[in-house]
Parts: structure tokens; C-alpha cells; sequence
């Protein structure tokens, strides 16, 4: 357990606590309240996000720590942007993942600060590492969306219900040309790296 | 079916696996015979399937799994024999350089730097080699006389004043790359940074150099058909550097087919979508006006 007693870590938690709150606001149908809670734990944790950036003096997507982190931050725009263009609710399930994702930040990897090692030291690190972290929050809704569907299935068929299949698609055929592009660019980092991709 | 199902365990357990075990088996006459029959199954799709040539992303998704593959094969031991054959060159797929510093090098040798697996058409000399050290800010660490351990941030205009027999410390110049040269007027302490640009690395050919480069992490050194990578060192003493050497073969042929991958899978799931989507709004509102 590494529970985090720095400015840093009082941030982390206070965006799990909002980001908890919004979900807990959701479920009992204060939607307009949970949505204004996920936005704060947003914002909390882009501010968590930038004091890391700055103690770090590197982008911080170095490790686990600073990975997991960086999609707490991520998982509030996806949610958005899924709502808005893409036309998928579950802000709920949203907001849980948030409250998930910033989970192994908060207590389990060590927030020791780090330099950036010289084989990260790479313009491909960055776009590399991010598109890979959209990707699979992308992919992590679509799974949530897709245990939904399978639920519905084996519940109620009468009741008229979200399309949680087209949901799914969707996410999919979003997050899929992001992983392609992670993998590519992963690859071209590994030939510039080692010679080999 | 059968067989993508075993080629997705078998990349499984390659990930796993050492990438010599894992190259080996990907270079085995059997998987050789699948990446051949893949390469002919994906040609004679483009001449079947009307479907693949009318759309773009699905044409380009398929078209770079050709370029992909063929680029691959091309870049593999058997593709090397083959392109020697052919060229009459003598290309070898890779390998390593000690190079100690100060000298000039062109045979390439084995991981075990013991056997010699080819010649490059031009040599290499190492005119500097250096290293440099990444660490944390640090901590100075003072024993007092009584045996009490004291720290201080090693950073410039640190002060500790303990008492103990210690006096007062304060740090007043902190060095990253400690030299001391002695002369008879005594000794000169420098502190070498190793930021100096100047070319670590020259290409000869011919007697005149040809091409020189800084090769570091990340930034490999690339001419006559090779890349030149920084893959080891004398630990002991720091006086050779070992480099990894790379044939360029193939390489564009794959890098092509990666970008014609993305664009494909961009093309089919994000802009046609979206066009289509524009099409729709289009003929909803003409059909509003009529």
C-alpha cells in the first residue's frame, strides 16, 4: 500500500472523492449534480497532473504511477466527447472507471519521482505512450458497454432499451485506428531505439 | 481460421520469449511457407474481391499486410542470401562493432563479438567515445567524529552547520564528470559535461571521410545501407564502444506498409463514418426543402 502524504497526493485523492461522489450522484439520478462533480474531479486531477509535470520536469507518463494518472485526467473528455459526437451516455460507468483508474495511482505505485531515462528520451514518447492510453479507456467503455448489452439480454426483453451494441461499435471503431497508430509508432520508435520494430 | 489461431499463440509465446528464440521460429521453413501463402492469399483477394478494390480503407488495410510481409521476408537471413544472389553484394542481416577509441573498424561480427559474419563496403572510425551519467540531486554524507551520520542535499551553496566537531560545511562547486589532470605546475580539475557535438563517429571510404555523426540513444548513425546503433561499452574501463549494426533492407517496404495501416484504418473507421454521416444531413435537409 503507498498512500501518498504530499500536495500531490491530497490532489489525487480529492479527485477520487469527486470523482466517487459524481458516480454515487448518478446513481441515485442527480445527473445534473454528478456532472458537475465528475467536471471538478476533472479539473482536480488535471491539477494533480500538472504539479507532477512540474516536479518531474518530464511529461509525466513514465511509469504505472504517472500512467494511471494521466487517464483519471483523460477519462473526463472521452466521457464528453463519447457523449456529445459519438452519442453514448453511461456517465456513470464513466465516472466509475475515473474512480478505478485513479485507484492504483492513489494506492498501490510509488510516486517517487524519477528522471526520464536517456531511452525514453524520444519525441515518439509522448504521442506513443497517449494514444495508447486513449485507446484503452476507449476499449474500457466499449467492454463496459458490452457486459450492459449481455446483461440486458438476460434481463427484461420487454422494456425498451439503450443500444448499448451500437455503443460498443462505435467505441470500438474509434479507439481501433488509435491503437494502430500507437503500435505503429511503437514500432518506429523500437528502429530507432534498437534496430529493430 | 485455424491458422491465425495458431499464429496468434505462437506471437503470444514469442512475446515472452528471448527475441533470438522468438526470430528463429518466425524464420522457420514452416512459418516461412505460411508468410508465403499468406503474401499469395492477399495478392489473389485484390484480383477476387471487387469489394477490396472499391474501398479505400479496406484496400489500403489489405494492400499494407502485402507491403508488411513482403518487407519483412525481404529483411529476414533468407531475404539477404537471396538479394546477394541476385545484386551480387555481400549484405549481411546484421550484427555487432567493437570499435576502440581512436581506431577504425569494418568487420562485423557476432553477438559474441568472436566470429566474423561480414565486412561493410566502408569503415568506421571512432574518434571520441564518452558516457554520460544520469543521477538524482544526491546526498553528501559526513561521518562526525563521534560516529553520528549527517546528510546534506549535494547541490551548490548547501550549508550544514552541525557542530560535533564538524564545523561548517557549505558545498561551493558540484561536479558531474570529475577529471583531474596533473602537471608539473600541479593539478587542473575539469568537469567535462559530455555535451560536446563534436562528430563521435566518421565514415571512410576511400581514405576521405564520407559521412560523421554523434550516434547516442535513439539517434542511430544510417549510410551505405546500414544503421549504426550505440548497443555496448567497455565497463571496465571505458575505452571501446560496441555498436549494433542493422541492414536498412526492407525497410522502407514495411515503414510504407505501416503508414498505408494507419491511413486504411483511419480511412474505414473515422472518416468514412463521418462523410457519410455529412451525406445523410445533406440529404435530409434537401429533402426538408423539397
Amino acid at each position: 500500500m503507498e498512500i501518498k502524504y504530499s500536495l500531490e497526493g491530497a490532489f489525487l485523492y480529492a479527485a477520487m472523492l469527486l470523482y466517487l461522489s459524481a458516480f454515487v450522484a448518478s446513481i441515485l439520478r442527480r445527473v445534473e449534480a454528478g456532472r458537475r462533480l465528475f467536471c471538478t474531479g476533472f479539473i482536480t486531477t488535471v491539477i494533480t497532473v500538472l504539479v507532477r509535470w512540474y516536479m518531474v520536469r518530464h511529461i509525466p507518463m513514465q511509469n504505472l504511477y504517472e500512467v494511471f494518472l494521466v487517464m483519471g485526467a483523460a477519462m473526463y473528455s472521452l466521457s464528453c466527447f463519447c457523449r456529445r459526437i459519438l452519442r453514448i451516455g453511461a456517465d456513470a460507468a464513466d465516472m466509475l472507471i475515473g474512480v478505478i483508474v485513479l485507484g492504483p495511482a492513489g494506492f498501490f505505485f510509488s510516486a517517487e519521482p524519477n528522471q526520464l531515462p536517456p531511452a525514453l528520451q524520444c519525441w515518439l514518447f509522448a504521442p506513443h505512450v497517449a494514444v495508447y492510453l486513449l485507446a484503452y479507456i476507449l476499449m474500457t467503455k466499449a467492454a463496459v458497454q458490452a457486459v450492459c448489452q449481455l446483461m440486458q439480454v438476460t434481463n427484461d426483453r420487454d422494456m425498451p432499451r439503450p443500444d448499448y451494441e451500437r455503443g460498443t461499435y462505435r467505441m470500438i471503431a474509434f479507439g481501433f485506428p488509435l491503437m494502430t497508430t500507437g503500435l505503429v509508432l511503437g514500432s518506429w520508435w523500437g528502429h530507432l531505439a534498437w534496430g529493430d520494430f | 481460421m485455424s491458422s491465425f489461431m495458431i499464429l496468434i499463440c505462437l506471437s503470444v509465446t514469442g512475446a515472452f520469449r528471448e527475441s533470438i528464440w522468438s526470430q528463429a521460429l518466425f524464420n522457420s521453413p514452416p512459418l516461412a511457407t505460411f508468410w508465403m501463402s499468406l503474401l499469395c492469399l492477399f495478392m489473389a483477394a485484390f484480383i477476387v474481391s471487387r469489394n477490396l478494390r472499391r474501398k479505400p480503407g479496406l484496400f489500403l488495410m489489405h494492400l499494407d499486410c502485402i507491403l508488411i510481409v513482403a518487407g519483412s521476408m525481404w529483411d529476414s537471413e533468407s531475404g539477404h542470401t537471396w538479394q546477394n544472389r541476385i545484386r551480387e553484394t555481400a549484405k549481411v542481416p546484421g550484427g555487432f562493432m567493437p570499435i576502440h577509441e581512436g581506431h577504425s573498424e569494418r568487420h562485423i561480427v557476432s553477438k559474441d563479438l568472436h566470429i566474423r559474419v561480414g565486412t561493410s563496403p566502408f569503415t568506421l572510425r571512432l574518434n571520441d567515445f564518452r558516457m554520460e551519467y544520469y543521477w538524482h540531486e544526491g546526498t553528501l554524507l559526513v561521518r562526525a567524529p563521534s560516529g553520528r551520520v549527517h546528510s546534506m542535499p549535494a547541490r551548490h551553496g548547501a550549508l550544514m552547520t552541525r557542530g560535533e566537531g564538524i564545523g561548517t560545511l557549505s558545498i561551493k562547486q558540484r561536479y558531474k564528470n570529475l577529471k583531474v589532470r596533473s602537471s608539473r605546475s600541479g593539478g587542473t580539475i575539469i568537469d567535462q559535461p559530455g555535451t560536446d557535438r563534436d562528430p563521435a563517429l566518421a565514415v571512410v571510404k576511400g581514405g576521405t571521410v564520407v559521412g560523421q555523426k554523434v550516434i547516442q540513444v535513439n539517434d542511430p548513425l544510417h549510410f551505405g545501407g546500414y544503421y549504426f546503433y550505440q548497443a555496448s561499452y567497455d565497463r571496465d574501463y571505458g575505452r571501446y564502444s560496441i555498436l549494433s549494426v542493422t541492414s536498412d533492407s526492407g525497410y522502407t517496404t514495411v515503414f510504407s506498409g505501416y503508414a498505408l495501416l494507419c491511413l486504411g484504418a483511419f480511412w474505414a473507421f473515422w472518416f468514412r463514418p463521418v462523410m457519410s454521416y455529412i451525406e445523410k444531413r445533406k440529404n435530409h435537409g434537401n429533402q426538408i426543402q423539397s
